[in-house]
């Protein structure tokens, strides 16, 4: 019998979120654009060049992270360095199951901002 | 050219307090950017957001979209918050009883002084206060009080404010020695014995 004590604990293993948010979406972009050694500051400077907007590299890590959870991108282990103060950079590549996650949503957008006013040929 | 080592501090804080996922490969990012030229001022912030990341981490997977809207997701909400609230106000009773304790010490010369019933009984409501805090959310919500950046900056402020208090009151009773009649010795008498000037002149008893 479930007690009154356990029903938080409980719930924190009822939900998955569903949905990708912005900030994931453009990590997960940028890190299919790069391709190969997609490492944090660079798919951080990757999303400001292409967005015009600063993305923090903490909050990168924190999108790469929750991406890492759903199993949309893997991630590898390099070399340290000297230049790094002795840390190993981790580099990121999107899966299959990123890939096509990424193709739904460029698909999605596509359709939904299709016949838009000023939105012709570009999504917003 | 490799430059300087970046801010120690924000160091010491970002393995400490954004400990968890891929922390040191955020921390050897952010050391290769610092030497490739940005300020000290672009480490500080990125070290903040990450610490501000790690500390959310928890409470953001329940504050999704899905989480809102959902009995459960809500539920889990309003726990957190009164978990938050009741430590917050654990928080401020420690806090509060830090300031007063050094506040009430530095008017006394002696420990006896601070034992007026004012302060006695406000410490006693500050202790009872945070004894509901720190027993309530583990009653109600089975919350283990963990180790959070909220009990650390709790601890250094109540160690600073007594520091200071204390150097403080050492200050004040050492320029109190250097005066005409030295307040050091036998305090209790110097409390009680009247005050009169010196140039003063005594007043005439033959009225």
């Amino acid at each position: 019998m479930l007690r009154q004590n356990n029903y938080f604990a409980n719930i924190e293993d009822m939900r998955k979120r569903d949905y990708l948010g912005q900030l994931e979406l453009m990590v997960l972009f940028a890190v299919i654009r790069i391709n190969t050694n997609a490492y944090g500051v660079m798919i951080s400077q990757e999303i400001s060049k292409q967005s015009g907007r600063n993305a923090s590299i903490a909050s990168v890590y924190a999108a790469l992270e929750r991406l890492e959870k759903k199993t949309l991108i893997s991630s590898l282990r390099g070399e340290p360095t000297a230049e790094r103060g002795g840390k190993a950079r981790t580099y990121f590549k999107a899966t299959a199951a990123g890939l096509k996650e990424a193709r739904d949503a460029y698909g999605t957008l596509t359709r939904l901002s299709g016949g838009m006013p000023g939105f012709k040929g570009q999504i917003a | 050219m490799m430059r300087a080592r970046p801010p120690r501090m924000a160091t010491w804080l970002l393995q400490h307090l954004a400990a968890g996922w891929h922390r040191e490969s955020l921390e050897g990012d952010l050391i290769e950017e610092y030497a490739r030229g940005r300020g000290r001022f672009w480490f500080w912030r990125q070290t903040l957001m990450a610490i501000a990341f790690a500390q959310l981490r928890p409470f953001r997977a329940r504050t999704s979209i899905a989480g809102r809207t959902s009995i459960a997701g809500r539920t889990w909400i309003a726990a957190r918050a009164w978990t938050l609230f009741f430590r917050v106000l654990t928080e401020l009773a420690v806090v509060l009883g830090a300031v007063s304790i050094v506040d009430r010490s530095r008017d006394a010369r002696i420990w006896q002084d601070m034992l007026n019933p004012a302060f006695v009984t406000t410490m006693a409501i500050l202790v009872a206060v945070a004894f509901v805090g720190l027993w309530l959310p583990v009653t109600l919500f089975n919350s283990k009080r963990s180790r959070g950046p909220l009990n650390h900056l709790t601890l250094f402020f109540a160690m600073a404010a007594l520091g200071a208090g204390t150097l403080s009151w050492a200050s004040a009773t050492r320029r109190q020695c250097t005066a005409d009649a030295c307040h050091c010795q036998n305090a209790a008498r110097q409390i009680t014995a009247p005050q009169i000037p010196a140039t003063q002149p005594i007043p005439s008893r033959t009225r």
